[in-house]
């Protein structure tokens, strides 16, 4: 048992480089794997040979990490919380910070890794439900045989206190995540050690219990962030660099600040300075156009940009006519719109559904909407050669986006709102669902002619008191008949919640409908009782 | 329980109430012997569903009207497998190709092949050959329409086919000179008005004269909405009382009030709200150009002048784009914004001119 | 099997000290084989045979196995003369037509002349015709009179004079060139190809005529295998029974101007590659659809519309045949109906002969199968288009929407109705004709019937108000 959770856990450093374990892979990752020589310092990842060593090094708020300090100590004191969860978006420090505390109490720290699944001939098959728990128990009864791979300065006592840390989550947490919630409640019990989760799940995936102690991070905020850059840069003899644009794109990421970092320094000449005098002050520009991060968050910002229209202060007007002439932009819309990656017809989607809140007057929303329509009807013709295709979307998105910029009033200001998703493709699901279910059960009625029998019959179902044959019917009738109006008449443009509301609205109807269905059930059991009868 | 449309609905042709020249002529095709194919169109309401049946019937019997529900399942050439319901006795089959989407041709072909090639358990009285009845014809898709005419050529001697479908424009000309036309005009006003009174009659109920023209002329000439108007009327009150509401299809009446809200208030406001009261509309799976053509003429009866006219070609124009696109939200709004910028436009003239007017006077 | 397994040499049966010796091929002493033969056959003792002979295998048959062996031999040997008699030519005739004949060549079913006259006299077997016989009478089968009095030969397409002309010189030996026939629809260009490919061919006419028409799969590909298959067939100029028929094959390729470009342009080096052995002949409608290459390779023949006499002549003689009673001047509202398409007046003689039975065919019916909208009620639109009365306007199309005419015919109809209008100044009628023509093309697109023909008449009425 405790051989095979130990051989999992050495397999760490060796199978997996140097992923998670910064501190356990020091020894290891200076080697080259090939051949055995060390890797010299030059070659080695920034964000090994930089991990912070103790808590004065993480590049966090005090407090936090005082916090953090606090729980752990608490939870391996007075066995007070023994699941503690840590979420945040990747890379803000997370287990940088359970190591870098780990060394500073003395505690050594237990891995879980995901296993490779391998079928060896005369080794029984252990599914990693199983394999899990049998870590999960070993782990808060057992101490390593082989002393403590994190690190080797510390003595290894009989006691020694121990932390267990889940970082790389197991695959079947997606799947069953029942399963694994049980194994952690049985876990906090009877273990002995308490057990830290890392979860930087951005998608939402991971449903978390509310019953343990949630720990959430923040993105690195800007000044640490440059800090920390500009302590590297010092260490590796870059000189002064401006670090403002790579802090920029991270947005919070500090793992992905230093890769880029790295990663373009290196088209830069390094300064094997000798001798502390001489020192660099020119300010050496990186070349960052690598730098970013995935463009799905530009999106918005392409949205807000094109939405509200900036223009250039006191720049002419391009033409005479005073309707028509327009100060100039302070970008390029179809620059925009192309460092988007969505196609024409999401982007006029998203635009179509956002636009009325910047309109101030009903005559501009005309040139609004007829671009919009141009443009879907040039998105929807097919063709099958590629490049065509790609040049019609240009074509949509330049549209759609020179249409809301042109519509918008320059003396118009409205107030932030957040922008919504669109809501037109949920509306057409529903009404393809609608129309498949109602021809299934009304198959014998409408005897083919769905269309007509949708729009001359059903509607008239409930007033004549159609007797239902059953709930299916009953429901779909319900659904049919009914229409909501939204509740809110004139959505002000000035409230900032303005089209939050209609969301909401959009939701409660939703509710309402849960609670329509609720009566429905009573009225359904009325309606059936009648009809047997 | 059965709707009076369905219980009152002629089953053969001799009881049939209207266009009786029509239903000569059917009887006389039956008999001949040689049975071409046929394209069946008018609007909605006007009675074709009811005469294919009827049709059916003088072919083969009362057995036409035991009726199944199949379920068949199809392969298209990329691999995709599609699932249709159909309805069929022994001697019919009824499709509505539009269920499976982009591929009714695949499924045109292999049911109408797979009907030819069973064989009539063969007496002499069966006729050699079975009816497809296809609903809705006028979505088909142009491929499908192409292919349709080689395999009705094909397979003539096994296989007839009924097509049914509101306007015949959209059938291509090779499937329109292949079939025999028949086209079944909507009923007029004293055919209505028969054919309610003797409704009435059968369901024992007194049907007062005024009543009836009101529900005739608020059914634009469809007879099944009249009918089921009717039998709401019955429902709603009844001894009926001549002055009694009809109710529209509630479609209608949202329509109705959307344009009403159009009417009292245009900006951009007002057209988030319209926005989501369409996407309601849209919802209920009614088609965007129904939502046209009622808006259209709802939003048309509060203007006047050549304002009428800008706003029924406005309507034209969004709805054939709509045809082109793929997102029909987009035209409504259109539609809707240029009305409302149209009149503001119109109202504030009329103010203007109200206002010089007045000066002028002092 | 291992176990059974004994060492040692490879031992002959039967020979006991087995020493064969291995006999070098260059010294083969032939008195040394046979005594040795001798030794083995004593030693084995087998009955010993001549020494000329090889130890032959003793086979014992009897008289059935013998008498079959020997009409075994008897045939193969006539089937090697035979072969042998026979050159590579006719060999390669043979081949090709046992080609023909397999069923998967073709994959879709052509419509061969001999298989149609089958159609004609229903499931009786096909049925050779030779010269043009006169029109046979069916009873219940459901036929087209449009196949029934297609015209047998190429005399009987007589109103296309050059064409035919052309054609009979074909008939009588000259060279045969590509054919482009283009024409407005139903004027006979069909029919004439396929008179003239059975006046060529007679029997050879299946195996030699490839027929593609527009619902057949045209794409490139098939232009690349289908087409470029039956081109390269050899065929000679011969029948098997000795009657002389041109040595080449037929491609006709019916509704050509619906191919793509790419496919046209596939097929141009196909008809130059085989023009030994193959003709192509393309039917369309519009010549300006065929690409350049492919109309410079073929000789173009213009089919005229029919004159008025003709269909009248010819719906007259089916009338005849087919016991049809017409009423005063429907043969003529036929012919303006169909506007010149034989075909289509064909048709609708014969779908309002079937509808009608014994009576008589009147105007009335003509109309309602034509789909022609009556004359009244376009008049009516126009009036009441005139009249600047928004809401009649409306009630009137609502009813005219109604009563299910198809809306592109009212188009059309209005169309003419304008053009004749000499009320209307010409400026006007520009305006108005130009939304006829947005208007059927938003009608194609599918646009709402009622919408595009409510718009419309708002133009007209613009139009008139301003008068």
């Amino acid at each position: 048992m405790s051989s095979s959770r130990s051989l999992t856990s050495r397999k760490s450093s060796k199978e997996w480089g140097f992923e998670s374990d910064f501190t356990s892979a020091l020894p290891q990752c200076t080697r080259d794997r090939r051949t055995g020589r060390g890797i010299s310092e030059e070659k080695q990842c920034w964000l090994i040979k930089h991990a912070p060593k103790s808590r004065l090094e993480l590049a966090m708020h005090k407090k936090k990490v005082e916090k953090v300090f606090q729980v752990l100590t608490d939870s391996l004191t007075q066995k007070r919380h023994k699941i503690i969860i840590l979420t945040g978006p990747p890379g803000v420090g997370k287990s940088a910070t359970v190591r870098a505390l780990a060394k500073d109490m003395n505690c050594s720290l237990e891995e879980w890794v995901n296993p490779i699944m391998t079928y060896e001939v005369g080794v029984e098959y252990e599914s990693e439900v199983s394999k899990f728990k049998s870590f999960m128990l070993a782990s808060s009864r057992y101490n390593s045989l082989f002393g403590d791979q994190t690190d080797q300065d510390i003595v290894r006592k009989p006691n020694a206190r121990k932390l267990v840390l889940v970082e790389e989550l197991p695959h079947f947490l997606v799947r069953q995540p029942q399963e694994f919630w049980d194994i952690i409640k049985t876990y906090s019990r009877t273990g002995l050690y308490p057990v830290i989760l890392i979860i930087s799940d951005s998608s939402n995936v991971v449903k978390i219990p509310p019953d343990y102690l949630n720990i959430s991070f923040n993105p690195v905020a800007e000044t640490f962030m440059s800090k920390v850059l500009k302590s590297i840069c010092q260490k590796e003899k870059l000189g002064e660099i401006d670090v403002k644009e790579i802090v920029a794109r991270s947005e919070g990421d500090l793992r992905n600040a230093i890769l880029s970092l790295q990663f373009n320094s290196t088209t830069m000449d390094h300064g094997a300075v000798k001798g502390p005098t001489k020192r660099r002050k020119v300010e050496q520009k990186l070349t960052t156009d690598n730098a970013g991060k995935d463009t799905t968050l530009f999106f918005f910002h392409a949205l807000g940009k094109i939405l509200y229209a900036k223009r250039v202060e006191d720049s002419k007007m391009d033409c005479d006519d005073a309707t028509l002439g327009r100060r100039q932009l302070q970008f390029v819309p179809e620059q925009v719109a192309e460092k988007c990656a969505v196609s024409g017809g999401m982007f006029t989607e998203y635009l179509h559904h956002n636009y009325i809140g910047f309109q101030n007057q009903i005559e501009n929303t005309l040139l609004v909407t007829e671009s919009m329509c141009d443009s879907d009807v040039i998105s929807s013709y097919w063709t099958d050669e590629k490049e065509a295709f790609s040049r019609l979307d240009w074509y949509a998105k330049s549209l759609t986006g020179r249409g809301v910029v042109f519509s918008k009033d320059e003396s118009f200001l409205p107030k932030f709102m957040p922008l919504c998703r669109p809501v037109q493709r949920d509306i057409s699901k529903t009404c393809h669902e609608l129309q498949e279910k109602c021809r299934d059960v009304f198959a014998l009625q409408h005897m083919g002619t769905n269309s007509s029998f949708l729009m001359d019959t059903i509607p008239f179902f409930k007033k004549i008191g159609y007797k239902a044959r059953n709930s299916e019917e009953y429901s779909l009738i319900h659904k049919m008949c009914s229409y909501k109006t939204s509740t809110k008449c004139g959505v002000s443009l000035n409230n900032t919640d303005g089209v939050e509301e209609e969301k909401e609205s959009h939701k409660s109807s939703c509710k309402s409908k849960e609670d329509a269905d609720m009566v429905i059930s009573k009225e359904m059991e009325e309606e059936i009782a009648d009809f047997s009868d | 329980m059965a709707l009076w449309v369905d219980k009152h609905r002629p089953k053969s042709l001799s009881q049939l109430d209207y266009h009786k020249p029509l239903a000569q002529h059917l009887k006389k095709l039956v008999n001949s012997g040689d049975f071409p194919h046929l394209l069946v169109y008018g609007p909605s309401g006007a009675g074709k569903k009811t005469r294919i049946m009827c049709l059916l019937r003088e072919i083969y019997g009362a057995g036409v009207e035991k009726l199944r529900i199949e379920h068949h399942s199809f392969n298209t050439p990329s691999n995709k497998k599609i699932e249709i319901s159909t309805i069929a006795s022994n001697y019919h089959i009824m499709v509505n190709p539009s269920d499976a989407g982009i591929y009714d041709r695949v499924v045109i072909q292999d049911l109408i092949k797979t009907i030819a090639q069973t064989n009539q358990l063969d007496s002499e009285k069966m006729r050699e050959f079975k009816v497809v009845v296809l609903t809705d014809a006028d979505r088909l898709t142009k491929d499908a329409q192409h292919a349709l005419r080689r395999t009705m050529e094909k397979y003539m001697s096994k296989c007839r086919v009924i097509m049914c479908t509101n306007s015949i424009s959209k059938m291509i000309p090779a499937i329109r000179s292949r079939c025999l036309g028949i086209r079944i005009s909507a009923p007029n006003q004293e055919e209505m008005t028969s054919v309610l009174n003797l409704t009435c009659r059968k369901e024992g109920i007194n049907l007062p004269p005024e009543l009836a023209e009101r529900i005739i002329a608020q059914s634009e000439r469809n007879m099944r909405r009249a009918l089921l108007m009717c039998e709401t009327c019955k429902v709603q009150q009844y001894p009926l009382s001549p002055d009694q509401t009809v109710d529209d299809p509630d479609w209608m009446t949202f329509v109705k009030q959307t344009a009403m809200k159009i009417i009292e208030e245009q900006s951009p406001k007002r057209l988030l709200d319209i926005r989501s009261r369409l996407y309601e509309l849209l919802a209920h799976c009614i088609p965007p150009e129904t939502i046209f053509r009622t808006l259209a003429d709802e939003l048309v009866k509060h203007c006047d002048g050549t304002l009428q006219k800008k706003v029924i070609q406005a309507a034209a124009n969004y709805e054939h784009k709509l045809q082109l696109g793929s997102r029909p939200i987009y035209y409504l709004e259109a539609f809707v914004a240029r009305f409302m910028a149209m009149y503001k436009g119109f109202i504030q003239d009329a103010i203007m001119d109200f206002d010089d007017f007045d000066f002028d006077e002092s | 099997m291992a176990e059974n397994f004994t060492g040692g040499k490879l031992k002959l049966k039967g020979v006991k000290d087995g020493k064969v010796k291995k006999k070098k091929k260059k010294k083969l002493n032939e008195d040394v084989v046979k005594s040795e033969i001798k030794r083995e056959s004593e030693e084995s003792g087998t009955s010993t045979l001549s020494a000329d002979t090889v130890s032959k295998p003793k086979v014992t048959k009897t008289k059935a196995e013998l008498a079959f062996l020997k009409a075994q031999q008897k045939r193969e040997g006539e089937k090697i003369l035979k072969k042998a008699e026979t050159s590579h030519k006719e060999r390669v005739e043979q081949f090709n037509e046992h080609l023909d004949n397999l069923i998967e060549h073709f994959d879709i079913p052509k419509v061969s002349w001999t298989k149609m006259d089958a159609f004609l006299q229903g499931r009786s077997g096909i049925k050779p015709k030779v010269a043009a016989a006169a029109p046979v009478s069916t009873a219940p089968q459901f036929v087209p009179w449009v196949e029934k009095y297609r015209p047998r030969t190429v005399n009987d397409v007589s109103h296309q004079v050059e064409v035919v002309a052309v054609l009979k010189k074909c008939l009588e030996g000259d060279d045969i060139p590509n054919f482009l026939f283009y024409g407005p629809p139903g004027t006979g260009k069909t029919s004439t190809i396929l008179a003239l490919t059975r006046q060529m061919f007679g029997k050879e006419f299946g195996n030699r005529v490839l027929e593609l028409n527009a619902s057949d799969e045209r794409g490139i590909q098939v232009v690349r295998d289908k087409i470029k298959n039956f081109a390269q067939l050899a065929v000679s100029s011969k029948t098997v029974n000795g009657v002389k028929i041109p040595g080449i094959k037929m491609i006709i390729l019916d509704e050509a101007d619906s191919m793509t470009n790419a496919a046209q342009s596939a097929l141009r080096r196909t008809m130059e590659k085989f023009t030994k052995t193959t003709r192509f002949c393309l039917i369309c409608n519009y010549v300006s659809r065929i690409i350049a290459p492919i109309t410079s390779r073929c000789a173009k023949f213009r089919f005229k519309p029919l004159d008025t006499s003709v269909l009248d002549d010819r719906l007259h003689h089916i009338c005849k045949e087919e016991n049809v009673t017409c009423g005063d001047g429907v043969i003529e509202v036929i012919r303006q109906v169909s506007g010149g398409d034989l075909r289509k007046a064909i048709t609708y003689l014969q779908s309002s002969a079937r509808l009608k039975k014994d009576e008589e065919v009147t105007k009335q019916d003509i109309h309602d199968i034509a789909g022609v909208v009556p004359h009244t009620v376009v008049e009516r639109v126009l009036e009441l288009a005139k009249s600047g009365n928004y809401t009649k306007l409306q009630r009137g199309i609502q009813d005219m929407m109604h009563d299910a005419y198809s809306a592109s015919q009212i188009l059309e109809q209005l169309h003419d109705l304008i053009f004749e209008d000499s009320s209307l100044p010409d400026k006007k009628k520009s305006a108005i004709m130009e939304e006829i023509a947005k208007t059927d093309k938003c009608l194609l697109d599918g646009g709402d019937e009622y919408l595009q023909i409510m718009s419309l008449s708002t133009v007209v009425m613009t139009e008139y108000s301003e008068l």
